[in-house]
This record gives C-alpha cells, structure tokens and sequence, in this order.
C-alpha cells in the first residue's frame, strides 16, 4: 500500500466526517487487516477470472475524499431522469456524500453513519464489525471499512409497514482516477416492511481514465420482516466496482432483492444472503445487460444456517459485443439446516458472436433432507422462437428484439413498483442493437 | 382461369438435416376452396405445413411453393406472412416473458407494414376475444407459456382471426382436443372462409371434418400425394384406414 | 417403522467376496519409497528403450516439481505417504497365455473373482494384472487376424515401439498433473490396444487390475487406439484386500478415436477402502469419431477421477456417464470435462450419485467451448441422492463459453429419497430396505442400462451390497 491508502488519509477522513474516535479505530484495524491479507489465490474458482489487481486502489488511485468531489452537472441527461420522481414514490437524492435536499421519509430514519454512530452506537459497532467473509473477500472488503465515505444508516424500526416504495439516489461525480467507497447500512425492524429502490449513478469528468467504486451494503432483517431491495447499478462506463452486498434474515423474514446491473467497465460482486433463523425466505434475482468490452464477475452465496429455510435465485445475463460475463454460485445448506429448499438458476443469451460466458453453479450440501435443484444455460437467441414470431409477420430483429426482452422479463417483473419496471423496459429495449 | 390459383405447391422435394422427407408434392388451392390434407404419422404433414411457412431447418431440393403466383422460395416467413399465409402450429412454441398482447400487436405492425393504433389494435382484440369466447386476460399472459393443449390451439385460432390470412394451414389444430373445444375451434375456422380465402387442413383424422366439409381431399403417403378426390374420400379412409393407399404407386391429378 | 436390522456389514460382504488376499511370493519387489535411482532400475529391468527412460525422468522430475491440487479434498491427500509405498513389484517372470501358465496362488485369485468364467462366456478377449505385471493375457484368434492388437503395455512396447512411440504421453503429457507425472515415472502394465482400420470388435476386450500386496502402488498405463472407422469396448474392473494401511492407485490411461471410430470406455470401480484411487484419463475425439466412457466408482477411500474427451474434429461426440457410491468414510471426487474444439461437436454428461452414512460425493466438471466450436451442444446433468443425515454431497461444474452459437445447458439436483416414493413401494409389500435399494437401483437405472447385461448384473449386485444397513 502506497503513501496515499495509509492511516494519513483515514486521520484526514475521520476530521472531515466529525466521526467519533471509535469508528476511526475500527478503520485503522481494517487497514492492518488489509495489508497482512493475502491476494486472492489464482487457482480460486470464485476469483481466476477477474484480474484483480484492476480493482486495487494502490495501482495509481487517489482517495476521492468528500470535499474534492467536483459537481455533478444536473441537467446531464441521465441525472435528470433519475432526478425525476416517479409516480407513488419517495425520493430522496445524495450528491458526492450529501443530501441534494433534507431527506423527507415516512416511516424510514435516515442518517449517516458517523452521526448514526454517535446516536446508537452499539448497533453501528456490531455492524461494522461483522464479518463471515473469506480471506479474498476481506481483502477488497476491508479498503471500504477503512476508508468508507458516503455511508448511510438506515433503519425501520420494529412494527411499521412503510407503504410508499423508498428510493435512494446516489450521485457521484468522479475525477479520473479517484476511488470512492460508499456503504450503506439497512436494518429493518421485527415485523416491519419496506421496499427501498437502491440507484448508483457515476458522472466521470470528462476522461477516458478509469475510477474505481468499492461499495459494501448490509441488509439486515429482524424476525418476520418484509423487504423488496433493488440495487440499480448505473456506474458509467469507466466505471470499476468491487460489490460486497450482503443480507442476513432472521426467522421468518422475507427478502425479495433484484440487482440490475446496467454500467461500469468491470465488476466484481458478492452478494450473499445468509439465514440465521427458521422458516426465513428469500428471492434472489439478478439482470445483468453486457454490452461493449464490459466484464462482469458476480459470485452469489445462498448460506442456509437455519432449518426450514427458503431460497431462490435466478442470474440472467444478456450479452452483447465483446461483453463476458461469469458467474459463479453457491449453495451451501448446514448441518442443522434440514428442511431446506434452495433453488439457483443462471440463464445466458448470447446476442454476439464475440460475448463470452461462464457459469460455475456450485452446492454443498451437508443436510439430508433438503430439496435444491440448480441449471445454467448459455445459449444464442432460440430459432424456434424466432421463426414463431416471424410466421407471424414480425421481421427477423423485431422478433429477435422480443425475444430478448421476454428473457428479462421474468426479472423485471420482479421489481415491486410499476413506474420503475417501465422505465427499465424502454432503457434496455433502447440500448439493443 | 383469369386469377392465378392462391397456391400451387408443383413436385416439391423436401429434406431435413440430409434426410428426404417430401418427395414431388403437388397440391393446388383455389380461392374459396377448403383442402384436407390427411396422411398417417411421418408421411410428411407437418413438414410440407413448415416449409409453406419457410421453417429454416426444412431444405426444398428441388420443386416450387408458388403463392398467388409467387415463388415462396427466398421470402423469410414474415414476408409470407405479411403476404397472407397462416400456419397453425401443431405445437405452438412458448416465448416466456412475451405477453399476447405485445406478440400480436408486433405481428399486426409486421403483417400490415405498418404501427396500428392503440385504439384500433384494442377493437380488433377485443371482437375476436369476444367472438372466441376467451377471456381479456389472456392477454396479459405470456405466448404460449404454461398453455393446456386446448389453450395454445385457441390462441392460434385467435391469431389466425386478429391477422385475417388469405391461406391459412391449419396443423393438426383437431389433435388433442375434446369435443367442445374441437366445435370452438371449428367454428373459428368456419368465421374465417370466404370466397377470397383458401384453408389447408392438415389432419390425421377424420373428426373434424364433420365440422368443416372440405372440398378436395388429399391423401398423402410417404412424401407424396397417393390420392386425392372429394370429401366421400375422408369417409373412405375412415373405413379402410391408410393402409390401402401405401401401395399406389400412380399419383391422382389434382379435381379442379 | 420397524425394520430388521441387517444381519451382515459391508466390510465383511467385501472381505469374503474380493478382501481375501494369499501370501506374497513375488520374483522381484523394490524397496519402499521413489528416487530417480528406482526409475532408473524399472526401466532397466523392463529392457526399455532410452527414450522411454528419459520420458520416465521426465515424468518423476515433473512428479517432485507439480504441487498437490488446493482444489480437492487437501486433508486426504496430503495423508499420502510417498514414501512408505511399494512403486513395483513383479509377481511372475511373464505373463501366461493360458490360465495353466499362471501362478496357482494367481489363477486362484482371479478364478474366485470369476474372470476365466466370463473370458469364456462373453468376453473377446482378457489381460489380468496382479501388482505391477500382467501376469495372464489372452485374444480370441480371429481378432488376431484382423490385425487387432491387444496386449499388456510393456509387451506392447516390445513389439510394436513404433506405434507406441507416436502416441505415449500425446493426450495426457508427463507433466499434466502431480499424479499423472507420477504415474509416467513409474507405469507398469496396463493394455495396449489398437485396432485396425474398419475393423468391429463385437465383444468387449477386459482388463482385470488386482492388488494383493500391502502398502502397493499400482500405476498402470493404458493407450488405446481406435483406428479410421472402428469400434471397440474396453472395460476395466478392479479390486484389492482390506488392508489397515493404504495402497495407490493412480493410473494414465490415453484414448484416440481417429476419424468416425466408436470408442467405449466401461470402468467399474471397486477398489477395497483404503485404496487412493488417482487416476488420470483422457481421450481424444477426431472427426466425427465418438468416445463413451461409463465410470462406476464405488470403491476406494479417496477417488480422484474426471474422465475427459477432447472433441477435436468436426462432429465428434463425446459423453461421460457415471455412477458414484460413497459410503461411510469414503469420498468419492468424479466428474468430467469435455473440451469443445470444433464445430458441430456435442457432448452430454451425466452424473448420479449417491451419498451413504458419512460417505461424501462430489462431482467437479468442465465444459468448454473455444472460438470457432460453432454449433457445439453439451448437456450435463448430475443428480445426487444423500442416504442418510450424515452425508454430504457437493456439486462444481464450470462451463467455459467462447463461442455464441451454442447450446450449453447444466442441471443438477440433490435430493433424499422421497417419502411418497418410500410410502408407495413399501404399501405394495417391500421392507424399506428393500424400497430404498429399489429405489437407488432405479436412480442409477441410465448408466446400468448402457452396460452390457453381464456388467450391469453386477453392478446392481454391488449397489445391492453397499445399501446393506441403510435404514437406521
């Protein structure tokens, strides 16, 4: 690690965010850890296919502490879109790690961390503190918990069902090579239910430079809870990200999460849900539209801990041009994890003759009285389907344009607000070719 | 005759993945007229209905398709379809994700060549859901996707209805239909006739057509037409079954 | 549910029917342990040509060099100890041409292990392996005059150094893995087989690899060759004593099916459980050439084994059908690859296994598709049954796709065995052991139905066996 990814830049991080001393202790634990962690280990199926010294911040990145982040011009195009209420829900809008206005949320307490850390402190340190990760994922995961900016607590406290569809807008705008590190923290109470709509936008300035994004999410849900979570992953198109996105259910709590992946050059996911107690469910869709050189890594874990517990998953992957896209999963059902049914499906269609795919479906299954099924597919546009359209008088790409968005479908129908799967659709329609 | 005959298929010769299936069809129908095409398994039904349509997997070697005068050979099949041929699937495919309602409003613009109006495409749904008696939330549902058997035959009927076709094959659209449906579906066929249309039926048995009085009926035995003659000819099969014209040789010409 | 408990245990069905073993009385065994003397003195003993020694050295040199696999079940493996290992061991001056010719102690073996029997019944023709050497050989003679080849690979080298010059170490080189690496350093035995031009081999050919003596490695080495047109179906069993130390065995074996040849590869693997079973295995596909191996491995503590075939020619088809058994104490780490190197190829897997007591399955696969491989089909499928609350199962397949018009689909299932299956069966009068064996039986029903009937009599019969005790 270089002079600039050094305790210097977390003293400077602690003064501006006015954190107290024991989170910055904490970021300091986390760099040590960093360093004496070893580099993923290149006969690791989970990582040998990304080149990962691209998501190192020590290969020339520079912090991109809060104040030196330049302003994002709000009539770009994309920004205002995003900017734009849609119909029956809640925004609220953040600009390089500050709200463009006073967040107004019903049901919802939103603050950032370092004053979450002041006001409940405990529940704060058992978060940032908690771990679970393999050695690899803690090497890349520990640079956010050192040098985290942007970070958001948000809670719903225990018994309220918050009805309007919450959406947190995230704006960067990004100098040629800075790195940022956004987290955000999302408890939600016993019983309580919420649909929270996560969108990440990056506006570079002006360079083909690339900028590097290492975000962390933590979902977290009490008994009985009930949560639709959509990540929008809109970074721009030199864009690199290392994702760490996890959820852990408490017994009886509902999870329905979509992660549409739409931008950034590489990037590298985890995203892993983790049942602590019985009867908890969850539903795991993913969409990932590949397009120019773009690479994108993602590795999901279904981690069953808890009998009668419930899982599905499905990654669909559209890829054009010179696009690859690997995936790899797991299921892992414990021991005492009996009763479980875990489900994992990872679809890709292959629109160009350059796209590459790879798909390692995994299990491990250590309970004998489970039910868990996995596929994959890699496969072009189904000829069958395109004649059928075509005998119906639907010229070759018309037909071929629809079948595609039939594959996405399942997917899109999966997000629980209407406004937002429309505008979904037209933006992928819009962007085949 | 002034009008050229809506379609002359003239010794068609059919192959698929390098296997001769078809082997010198001819077959004409007029304006006005409705053909029965019977056949036991594998004489090569399903095959002349998909390369009517111009299926890619289906190689005519030799022979022609001519429709309203017109060589079929290098159209793709949304031309022919924008031309005014139908084929009813035998085993219509699923297009999960695809709802009808944006299937048939993508047909509608390819087959008339143009975008048709909300309004418009709504009225047109609307009286043959009506006609057809299928519920409007169907439409909603995705092509095909988890049909009954009955169902996906009651959408090609529909499809059939909402594109209006001057030819329409219909492949094995009777097979594995009970009895009310098979009169539904009947009578959706029936609407379609007139003097400017001609209907295909591809059928393997003789039921539907206590329903649909065909005026020529063809025979056809391994890759070729063994007979053809008027509807007292579907009777004659009923009764003696195919196995009599597996031996002849001599091809009937076509009564017109 | 009450159900009886079974009167015998597995180890000591296995002990009766292949654990025996008779005392060692071999003319010539090396010390313990590897060195580059040791291949020096194998090679020297065999009479080998220079080039075979130094492909040897090559081979022992890339053994010390190459690490052991991360990948795998690391604790078993690194239990191995190289050093305390027998590398050879000649049980007879040569091998016998008729069963008279053989050891009386050796004949007695194979004669309880039933082999001179299904020589005469069904068989074109038989090599048997005790230790390191082929100690009986034999072909029916009017394959012979065909011009088909079939002979213990050292007999092989002898008589026709030419031919297995080309082709020694093309599909699997010495360096390959740690194992195969060893296996090249030290190989004794195996078959060699080449069959002509056009010609059909009706019946199957068989090798028989035993194992009598203790802390034995065996590392045979077989090469077969299916020329221009041909057919052949090779099939390989095996078994050894239940010692309380562990043998290895870790064997190369090479396929090349030439253009539009059909090649079958039957193993059933029965190794007693503390055998390490580290085998390499390969073939290659040319055009419009077809490869099967059929793997049935329930035998052995550790089994390392991913049968592949290299499509390397247009239309070149390849599958890889198999059958896991893990019992208590045993894991069983198979699979497949299948490399897609041209167009038009396709490729099927399938995989079944099942996991008993603490017995532990895994499968680990690749497929792969390169530039180019237009119109490549490969379908996998594993399904995988866990017997009881302590079993494991784990599934690892990739699949490596550059090329986009491809149809490439993989589908896995665990599962236990259904209670309404159970309910059902047991309704019509079957004890549930006897229900569960049905219904093991019924799961593994696509591999035992593409084994020749003499072959899936007994398969089933050890299936049978390895259920004994378990319900409860």
């Amino acid at each position: 690690m270089t002079e600039t990814w050094s305790e210097v830049t977390i003293d400077r991080l602690a003064k501006q965010l006015r954190e107290p001393g024991w989170v910055t202790e904490l970021r300091r634990t986390a760099l040590a850890r960093h360093r004496e962690l070893p580099w993923p280990h290149p006969s690791d199926d989970v990582w040998r296919r990304t080149d990962v010294s691209l998501l190192d911040p020590s290969q020339g990145f520079v912090p991109a502490e809060p104040k030196l982040l330049q302003a994002v011009p709000l009539d770009h195009p994309q920004v205002a879109r995003s900017l734009k209420p849609l119909d029956g829900e809640q925004l609220a809008a953040r600009l390089n790690g500050s709200w463009l206005s006073p967040p107004a949320l019903t049901g919802v307490n939103v603050q950032e961390l370092s004053d979450a850390a002041k006001s409940s402190p405990a529940v704060v340190r058992r978060l940032l503190e908690s771990n679970g990760l393999t050695d690899a994922e803690e090497k890349f995961a520990s640079l956010n918990a050192a040098f985290h900016h942007d970070d958001l607590f948000i809670q719903v406290p225990g018994g309220v069902r918050v009805e309007q569809p919450v959406r947190l807008l995230h704006l960067l705008s990004v100098a040629p090579k800075q790195a940022v590190f956004p987290m955000t923290i999302i408890t939600v109470g016993s019983g309580s239910s919420l649909t929270l709509i996560d969108e990440y936008i990056s506006i570079p300035a002006g360079s083909s430079e690339p900028h590097l994004v290492n975000s962390r999410i933590e979902l977290i849900l009490e008994s009985d809870a009930t949560v639709h979570y959509v990540r929008l992953q809109r970074w721009a198109p030199t864009a690199r990200e290392f994702l760490l996105q996890r959820a852990t259910l408490s017994g009886g709590a509902h999870l329905t999460m979509a992660n549409i992946n739409l931008g950034a050059a590489l990037s590298k996911a985890h995203i892993a849900t983790r049942f602590t107690g019985e009867h908890a469910e969850s539903r795991l869709y993913g969409f990932v539209f590949g397009h120019h050189t773009q690479h994108i890594d993602q590795h999901t874990l279904q981690d069953h801990q808890a009998a009668h517990t419930f899982s599905d998953l499905q990654v669909k992957a559209a890829l054009q041009d010179q696009s690859r896209m690997v995936y790899t999963g797991l299921i892992r059902i414990a021991k005492r994890a009996q009763h479980t049914n875990a489900y994992q499906a990872n679809h890709n269609l292959m629109l160009s003759r350059d796209a590459q795919a790879e798909t390692i479906p995994m299990l491990e299954i250590l309970a004998d009285d489970v039910q868990c099924k996995h596929g994959a597919s890699i496969s072009p546009i189904d000829e069958e389907q395109t004649f059928y359209l075509m005998s119906r008088g639907v010229p070759r790409e018309a037909a071929e344009r629809l079948v595609v968005m039939g594959f996405v479908e399942p997917i899109v129908q999966q997000i629980p607000f209407a406004p937002l799967q429309e505008q979904l659709r037209q933006e992928i329609e819009g962007s085949l070719h | 005759m002034t009008n050229p005959s809506l379609l002359i298929v003239r010794d068609l010769h059919v192959s698929v993945e390098g296997k001769a299936i078809l082997k010198g069809v001819n077959l004409t129908v007029n304006a006005g007229e409705v053909h029965a095409l019977m056949g036991p398994n594998g004489s090569g039904k399903s095959t002349l209905s998909f390369c009517l349509m111009g299926h890619p997997k289906y190689h005519v070697t030799s022979g022609q398709i001519l429709y309203l005068g017109q060589d079929m050979a290098a159209l793709p099949p949304n031309e022919r379809a924008a031309a005014g041929i139908f084929l009813a699937f035998q085993y219509p495919t699923a297009i999960p994700g695809v709802t009808i309602a944006n299937f048939l409003r993508a047909a509608l613009r390819g087959v008339r060549g143009q975008d048709v109006p909300v309004k418009e495409f709504r009225q047109i749904v609307k009286a043959n859901l009506n006609a057809l008696g299928i519920a409007e939330s169907f439409m909603s549902r995705y092509v095909n996707d988890g049909f009954s058997g009955g169902e996906k035959k009651r959408l090609e009927i529909l499809q059939m209805a909402v594109l209006a076709p001057q030819l329409a094959v219909l492949d094995e659209t009777d097979s594995g239909l009970d009895i009310d449906a098979l009169k539904t579906v009947a009578e959706g066929i029936n609407a379609l006739r007139a003097p400017e249309r001609g209907l295909l039926l591809i059928t393997h048995y003789q039921r539907i057509l206590n329903y649909l009085t065909p005026d020529v009926v063809h025979v056809l035995v391994n890759g070729r037409v063994a007979r053809s003659g008027g509807p007292e000819l579907a009777h004659e099969l009923e009764a003696k079954g195919y196995e009599t014209f597996r031996d002849q040789e001599t091809v009937t010409p076509v009564a017109s | 549910m009450t159900v009886a408990k079974p009167q015998v245990t597995i180890n000591d069905e296995y002990e009766k029917l292949y654990g025996f073993h008779v005392p060692e009385h071999s003319v010539f065994k090396a010390e313990a342990g590897l060195d580059e003397q040791k291949v020096r003195q194998i090679s020297g003993m065999k009479g080998e040509p220079a080039w075979m020694l130094d492909l040897r050295l090559k081979g022992y040199r890339a053994f010390l060099a190459k690490p052991m696999p991360v990948w795998a079940n690391t604790a078993l493996l690194n239990s191995i100890k190289f050093a305390d290992i027998y590398y050879y061991l000649k049980p007879t001056e040569k091998p016998g041409a008729s069963w008279d010719e053989v050891p009386a102690e050796i004949k007695e073996t194979f004669d309880r292990l039933g082999i001179p029997e299904a020589e005469r019944k069904f068989l074109a023709g038989v090599s048997a392996q005790y230790e390191s050497e082929s100690v009986y050989h034999s072909m029916r003679e009017d394959l012979q005059k065909q011009g088909v080849i079939f002979l213990d690979m050292d007999t092989g080298l002898k008589e026709h150094p030419e031919i297995i010059k080309r082709y020694f170490g093309t599909v699997i080189p010495p360096a390959d893995n740690k194992f195969a690496a060893l296996n090249t350093a030290t190989w004794s035995g195996g078959s060699f087989i080449y069959v002509p031009k056009g010609v059909k081999v009706s019946m199957p050919l068989q090798a028989y690899f035993r194992i009598n003596a203790k802390n034995m490695g065996q590392f045979e080495r077989t090469l077969i060759i299916a020329d221009e047109g041909s057919e052949v179906t090779y099939f390989e069993g095996c078994t050894a004593p239940s010692y309380s130390s562990d043998s290895l065995h870790s064997a190369v074996v090479e396929l090349i099916a030439m253009p539009h040849a059909k090649l079958r590869y039957v193993t059933i693997q029965n190794w007693s459980k503390n055998v390490y079973n580290l085998v390499t295995k390969r073939a290659i596909a040319q055009e419009g050439a077809t490869v099967q191996w059929l793997d049935g491995n329930l035998g052995s503590k550790l089994t390392m084994k991913y049968p592949g075939v290299y499509l390397m020619g247009p239309g070149a088809h390849g599958e890889v059908l198999s059958v896991a058994f893990a019992n208590s104490g045993q894991h069983q780490d198979a699979g497949a690859k299948m490399i897609h190197a041209a167009p038009d190829t396709s490729s099927v897997i399938t995989s079944k296994s099942i996991s008993k007591g603490t017995g532990r399955t895994s499968y680990r696969g690749l497929v792969k598709v390169y530039p180019g491989a237009a119109n490549a089909k490969s379908t996998v499928r594993c399904d995988a049954l866990l017997l009881n609350e302590e079993s494991r199962s784990d599934t690892y397949p990739t699949m490596e796709i550059d090329e986009k018009q491809v149809h490439i689909g993989h589908e896995a299932t665990v599962s236990k065995i259904g209670d309404e299956q159970l309910f059902y069966a047991m309704s019509r009068g079957l004890t549930e052991q006897e229900a569960m064996s049905m219904i093991v039986n019924g799961f593994i029903e696509p591999f035992v139905k593409e084994l020749p009937l003499e072959y899936s009599v007994e398969l089933n019969r050890l299936v049978q066996l390895e259920m004994e005790g378990a319900v409860g």
